[in-house]
């Protein structure tokens, strides 16, 4: 009973409560959601640098499209070509 | 798809906004709630869509993020019936296709019939029909699988096996036609089949004995098909009873003479009027007069698109009326199609691809010389005679 319970509560608040860090996927390189961000720091055809709390998170890339913008989601489009974090 | 949909069905707006903080509008809208989507930028310029509600909650944000917003583009619904408030005939003429298009679907708009002989169709359409598949039936009322058995139990001298599918607004319908053997059929002993006419195989399987010609080949009366004598391993022979089913292109040509066209050709005026069918309402272009005296033939031409039957056909009825006085040669199609019907039977099983007709006068007597490009039935049974 109380395992199912924490599970739920587990779903519920999703990959960051574990470790607290984000949950980034990166699709094709072409695709990419950002779960747990906190805001945008930056955004260019180039770059989008993406405030995630206790470290940011920043996306290289041509032109590069903010396709969706959802609570504390975020999906970038275009070609990427590579990602770094910085603490 | 359905996103697109919906937000076309809801609206949206494309804008752009210049100047001030970029990331603080995205930010503020991420904060406010506000969405928006596919963000580009392009020459310090942001562009992006939202949804009508979204749009009119910028301008706060924009004040605050210090950028001018300006909507670019407005598509969807909305703006369009917006722009269309005036004509109220194009919204009744809308409605009334998707009124139209949603009753028509539930109807039968086209039957097809596969896996048979053309002459063979006729038959299964018409013993459907009498059983309650026509175009125009009520899809509901149709019970695929009831009516599949009553006309593979009607039908069984014709078809062998036949299954009725609904699919959409097509009744397909797939039969096997029931091979049945030719007078000779019933012999048992051994025989070879040869070529009962001259032409070119299109196809041949062999039920029986040993294939002697391939798909393509030209053929001769008398030519051997499929051989009654096969070789054994041990070199003995063995003497089989040859069966198979093999088709063949030919032309059937003939020559009617003045006299035999007597008969028929004795038609002077010729009618036509045309109607427009929709499912099972046939709305009339035209009346005929009364008078007494004519054959009719009815051609139906269904409208397609993009290879599918659409419920909407043309017919063509055309009647031939009888002077006996005058001998004029009415429309030779015409002529040939009624020729062709005459002798129907025995030409049941027989599809023709092409007709050719010339007609020629000498001493004032007429003649029609036709040919006919035929897909037939080859082969009859030659015995083999054993010492």
């Amino acid at each position: 009973m109380l395992n199912t319970k924490a599970k739920n509560e587990n779903k519920n608040e999703g990959f960051i409560c574990e470790t607290g860090a984000p949950h980034i996927e990166i699709d094709g390189g072409k695709i990419c959601l950002i779960e747990g961000s906190k805001g945008i720091i930056e955004y260019s055809e180039e770059t989008v640098r993406i405030n995630c709390g206790n470290l940011i998170f920043q996306i290289n890339g041509f032109d590069l499209i903010l396709e969706g913008m959802e609570n504390d989601r975020i999906r970038v489009c275009g070609k990427i070509i590579s990602t770094e974090f910085s603490y | 798809m359905f996103v697109v949909l919906f937000r076309l069905l809801f609206g949206y707006v494309c804008f752009n906004a210049k100047g001030g903080f970029t990331e603080r509008f995205i930010n503020l809208c991420s904060v406010r709630k506000i969405k928006i989507r596919n963000i580009k930028i392009y020459e310090n310029t942001l562009y992006a869509e939202t949804s009508i509600k979204s749009y009119k909650k910028l301008k706060e944000i924009s004040h605050l993020s210090g950028m001018k917003i300006r909507a670019i583009d407005k598509r969807g619904l909305p703006f369009f019936a917006a722009k269309n408030k005036k004509r109220i005939g194009l919204l009744i003429g809308l409605l009334l296709s998707v009124i139209f298009l949603i009753v028509s679907t539930q109807f039968v708009w086209s039957i097809e019939i596969t896996g048979t002989q053309e002459a063979n169709k006729r038959i299964i359409q018409t013993e459907l029909e009498a059983l309650g598949l026509y175009i125009g039936a009520p899809k509901k009322k149709i019970n695929a699988y009831e009516l599949a058995d009553k006309a593979m139990m009607s039908l069984s001298g014709e078809v062998s096996w036949l299954a009725v599918n609904i699919k959409g607004s097509t009744a397909v319908v797939e039969a096997r036609d029931y091979i049945k053997w030719r007078e000779d059929e019933t012999y048992r002993e051994a025989s070879n089949i040869i070529a009962d006419f001259d032409g070119l195989i299109l196809s041949i399987d062999v039920f029986n004995g040993k294939k002697e010609v391939n798909e393509g080949s030209a053929v001769k009366k008398g030519d051997l098909l499929i051989s009654g004598i096969v070789e054994n391993r041990d070199l003995s022979s063995q003497f089989l009873d040859a069966s198979g089913e093999i088709t063949a292109k030919h032309t059937v040509s003939g020559k009617l003479s003045q006299d035999s066209l007597n008969e028929t050709t004795a038609f002077a005026d010729i009618k036509r009027i045309k109607k427009i069918k929709i499912l099972n309402v046939t709305i009339p272009l035209g009346f005929f007069k009364k008078e007494e005296g004519y054959d009719e033939f009815v051609s139906e031409n269904k409208m397609k698109y993009n290879g599918k039957i659409l419920p909407f056909s043309i017919i063509e009825v055309t009647r031939l009326y009888y002077k006996d006085s005058d001998k004029k040669l009415p429309d030779v199609n015409i002529f040939l199609d009624f020729y062709f019907q005459k002798n129907y039977e025995k030409m049941k099983n027989t599809l023709v691809t092409d007709k050719k007709y010339s007609i020629k006068e000498r001493n004032g007597l007429l003649s029609l010389e036709y040919s006919y490009e035929c897909i037939d039935f080859l082969g009859k049974k030659e015995k083999i005679l054993i010492e």
